[in-house]
């Protein structure tokens, strides 16, 4: 079955750039500060060139088999019942994503902003806008990312302020964490930057030829991992040392610290922004969950399924979790992440070239 | 006679049919058929009486010409009965001399037909049915009375500098207004008639080597679709030809202006005119169309993209400037600078209800004073403006109900919402506002920010005609940014927009062409 190819190819780009741009970005300078000190951009940097080889590894996946998407690709190389298996594995994967994202989100709302508005009406609002937008199928959600990058630009402006203050000596010495630490960080920044995997799914829906695609993608991952980083550049030459290890969302902070004439406290301002972000963030995963929920129950048309989708994941990120249990969470993250996004994609690049032989012998 | 029976025989057999032209009923001396026809003409007379039998306006008047009864049959209150008279006291006048009536009636006011249901149809156009003895055909005599108002500028899209034309309530003379600007027989016109009471004529015009052959098809499809017993105004048809009828946006744009709609012509865009309604409906629209205005193209460029983009400006805060107040108040007071926020808790502490309630209030004063001035006469309209504007106002602040801040704010709104030149865009974003403000009041800015969400979402979503109504932003299309929150000069337009998918894209093959002899 081929998919139909209706998406100009440069919303590729706007895709991957989106999915991978949200959640992650408010405290990612914390996150990657705790393994790797101050050479966390570095991390950030090596992060990105990770991601980039698993991209190549994805796009030569997708490129061998032109109309057909990773639930399609699966089962043709694993056959009937593993391959299904493995798209069961993979949509639980991405409802477990947007799952966790949710909670992240509303955890960061309810300690910035609201304080005693319960949980379940910021999700829910989440959840109904999602919906709509994820129901128009993914040429909507493009356009609505299109419309989107204007926050991106937003969150650098918002961001650079923060070198009026800056203390460039806090880089330095550069390296000195020693490699195993910066490569440990590097492991912890890649969970930030999930979003890219989503090519997998949706490669077949957009126009062009595939070297355009894999321009697109990488450039879109280079973006992103620039961006990362001069993010986390900033966030360490703003804070000390003793002060970045006590701040959760470095991000938030800094903008906490500077006042306008106009503006006084633009953070607010900019987790409201970070909400359009996030909503673009899960919306991909939203979709490509439902896609992988029509291709195992046999729906023609996935757009029926999405609110039931949707409302599992709110029903499941509603279940009242501690801190404790939030970690183990994003602990199981990491596990699965390394299962779905590394270790299937290889196997399935090693049998799609085993069997290629096999096909090349044949003939 | 059974009038409708009738209806489906035409009036002769079907051997005449072939040739039903005049020359040949000249000729046909036969007595045999001369009886028959005699009978026919009679029993159109009858048809018609019979049509016609419950009202007094139809007029029925017999002279003799050549010792042969001649009998015409109009409605009154149709026909320019003057010029009627004249013509057929010229032809009694001058037929007396010569043998051949049928000779006369080809003349350029006249027409033939053999069809009944012509003959109903030209009757209650205005015309006039002549039948004469012994003559298969029945005449029809050219005697509209046109009771039309001028062609003038249209109130509600007034501009600065251009064409002062506006259409007006006839087809055939907002028909004479497009052909006039358009001087190309490339402008298709295809006449139809919507209503199964009514039988309102319409007209789908567009530029032949330019619109879309499919969306032509689509538009003619869907009208003839409309199974409406009367069709009073374009808005009518509007609801029909919608994609998403459900929609607070308007997807189609409806015009009076002639110079509007002959450069939507030009961009392959489909045009609908209805007879007896001076607006016209435009299809696909965009988004942006609505804040486009002829006085953008006649000003210069600059200026024409800074009143764009002022228009865009008021788009914004008409839909969340009050949203925005009322959450910065209930909710983010620290978002605002400290010397501000001393002015703002002085307005609001002794104000007894939360900023939503005051919102509400005022927003609902505002409604009601347009709604009152739009349907005054004018000079009490004035009156409405100062009760309303100056001693509502002052009053509600001085008594204690509303903050003067939010007097600015709201009137602020209204002014933005005023800004947009198209009514039903202008409506649909002071209606958009009051989700925006409930949803501000209970969540703060995060409310704001998912309602404008699905605004966002809600347009990007919009198709008018089945094409996307965000364009150019979405779908983003970068050739046609040219014409859209900004207007470049008119020499950079080379390509047509594709909102409407046209055949032939260019616009301008080069800057300038100078001719080779010089």
């Amino acid at each position: 079955m081929n998919n139909k190819a209706v998406i100009p190819a440069y919303y590729l780009f706007l895709l991957i750039v989106h999915s991978q741009f949200g959640i992650g970005v408010l405290s990612l300078p914390f996150d990657v500060y705790g393994e790797a000190r101050s050479d966390g951009w570095i991390s950030i940097l090596i992060a990105g060139g990770i991601i980039q080889i698993l991209l190549l590894i994805y796009w030569y996946l997708c490129s061998k088999y032109p109309g057909q998407t990773l639930f399609e690709i699966s089962k043709e190389l694993l056959g009937k019942t593993i391959g299904t298996l493995i798209n069961m594995g993979y949509t639980f994967y991405f409802i477990y994503i947007s799952i966790i994202i949710l909670i992240l989100y509303a955890s960061i709302v309810k300690s910035w902003i609201f304080f005693v508005t319960p949980k379940w009406v910021l999700m829910t609002l989440l959840i109904i806008t999602s919906i709509y937008l994820v129901r128009g199928g993914l040429q909507a959600i493009v356009r609505f990312y299109f419309l989107m990058s204007i926050f991106i630009f937003l969150t650098v402006i918002f961001v650079s302020i923060a070198h009026k203050a800056a203390n460039y000596h806090y880089l330095f010495p550069v390296g000195n964490s020693g490699l195993e630490n910066i490569l440990l960080g590097s492991k912890e920044s890649v969970f930030s930057m999930l979003g890219f995997e989503l090519i997998l799914f949706t490669y077949p829906f957009f126009q062009g030829s595939d070297r355009q695609k894999l321009k697109l993608s990488s450039l879109a991952n280079m973006c992103i991992t620039l961006l990362y980083g001069y993010i986390a550049i900033t966030a360490y030459v703003f804070f000390s040392h003793q002060e970045i290890e006590i701040v959760p969302e470095p991000v938030l902070y800094m903008m906490k610290e500077y006042t306008f004439i106009v503006f006084e406290r633009i953070d607010l301002i900019f987790l409201t922004f970070w909400v359009f972000l996030v909503v673009t963030t899960i919306c991909g995963y939203l979709y490509v969950s439902t896609l992988g929920v029509a291709k195992i129950l046999k729906f023609r048309h996935a757009d029926v399924i999405v609110p039931y989708v949707s409302l599992i994941t709110l029903g499941v990120a509603l279940v009242p979790m501690n801190k404790l249990a939030i970690e183990n969470w994003l602990e199981l993250l990491n596990d699965l992440s390394v299962l779905f996004l590394v270790v299937i994609p290889i196997c399935l690049i090693f049998l799609l070239l085993i069997k290629g032989e096999r096909r090349v012998n044949n003939e | 006679m059974d009038w409708k029976k009738l209806l489906k025989r035409d009036l002769k057999d079907k051997k005449n049919k072939n040739k039903p032209t005049i020359e040949h009923s000249i000729n046909q001396e036969d007595s045999a058929t001369d009886s028959i026809n005699n009978e026919l003409n009679h029993g159109v007379i009858q048809c018609i009486e019979d049509a016609f039998r419950d009202t007094d306006d139809l007029v029925k008047q017999e002279i003799v010409i050549n010792n042969k009864k001649m009998t015409y049959l109009y409605l009154h209150p149709l026909v320019d009965e003057e010029r009627m008279q004249q013509t057929i006291i010229c032809l009694y006048k001058e037929v007396n001399f010569e043998d051949k009536v049928e000779h006369w009636l080809c003349d350029e006011n006249f027409s033939s037909t053999n069809k009944l249901q012509e003959v109903l149809d030209n009757l209650l156009d205005g015309q006039c049915v002549i039948t004469y003895e012994e003559c298969a055909q029945v005449f029809i005599l050219k005697a509209q009375a046109s009771h039309f108002r001028e062609v003038q500028e249209p109130n509600n899209e007034q501009i600065v500098r251009g064409s002062h034309h506006g259409f007006v309530e006839s087809l055939s003379i907002n028909l004479f207004l497009l052909r006039n600007g358009i001087k190309n027989p490339n402008l298709s016109i295809k006449q139809q008639t919507v209503g199964k009471q009514s039988k309102t004529p319409y007209a789908i015009v567009y530029m032949q080597n330019i619109a879309n052959q499919t969306l032509v098809q689509q538009v003619q499809d869907e009208m003839s679709s409309i199974q409406l017993d009367s069709v009073l105004s374009t808005g009518m048809i509007e609801e029909f030809l919608e994609d998403h009828k459900f929609s607070l946006y308007p997807q189609l744009l409806r015009t009076e202006r002639i110079d509007r709609t002959i450069a939507s012509l030009m961009e392959g865009k489909i045009v609908i005119i209805l007879d007896n309604t001076p607006d016209v409906l435009i299809l696909p629209a965009t988004f942006f169309s609505f804040f486009q205005s002829p006085d953008d193209y006649n000003s210069r460029w600059i200026l024409g993209s800074f009143f764009r983009m002022i228009r865009i400006l008021s788009f914004v805060i008409a839909t969340t400037l009050p949203a925005v107040y009322i959450a910065v108040i209930s909710f983010h007071s620290e978002v605002i600078p400290r010397k501000l926020i001393l002015l703002a808790k002085e307005a609001v502490q002794q104000i007894p209800y939360p900023p939503i309630v005051e919102a509400l209030l005022v927003e609902i004063i505002i409604e009601l004073l347009r709604e009152a001035s739009v349907r005054l006469p004018k000079p009490i309209g004035q009156t409405i403006g100062i009760v309303g504007g100056l001693v509502i106002g002052d009053a509600i602040v001085r008594a204690g109900l509303v903050s003067n801040i939010m007097i600015i704010i709201v009137a602020l709104t209204a002014i933005a919402s005023f800004v947009i030149p198209n009514h039903e865009m202008s409506a649909s974003i002071r209606l958009t506002r009051f989700p925006l403000m409930l949803v501000a009041s209970t969540l703060g800015f995060i409310g704001i920010a998912f309602g404008f969400m699905l605004i966002v979402i809600h347009l990007c979503r919009l198709t008018s005609l089945g094409m996307p109504y965000l364009s150019p932003l979405a779908p983003f299309r970068w050739k046609d940014i040219k014409d859209s929150f900004i207007r470049l000069p008119i020499w950079t337009m080379i390509t047509r927009p594709k909102d409407a998918l046209p055949i032939n894209k260019r616009k301008l093959s080069t800057f300038k062409e100078w001719g080779d002899g010089d």
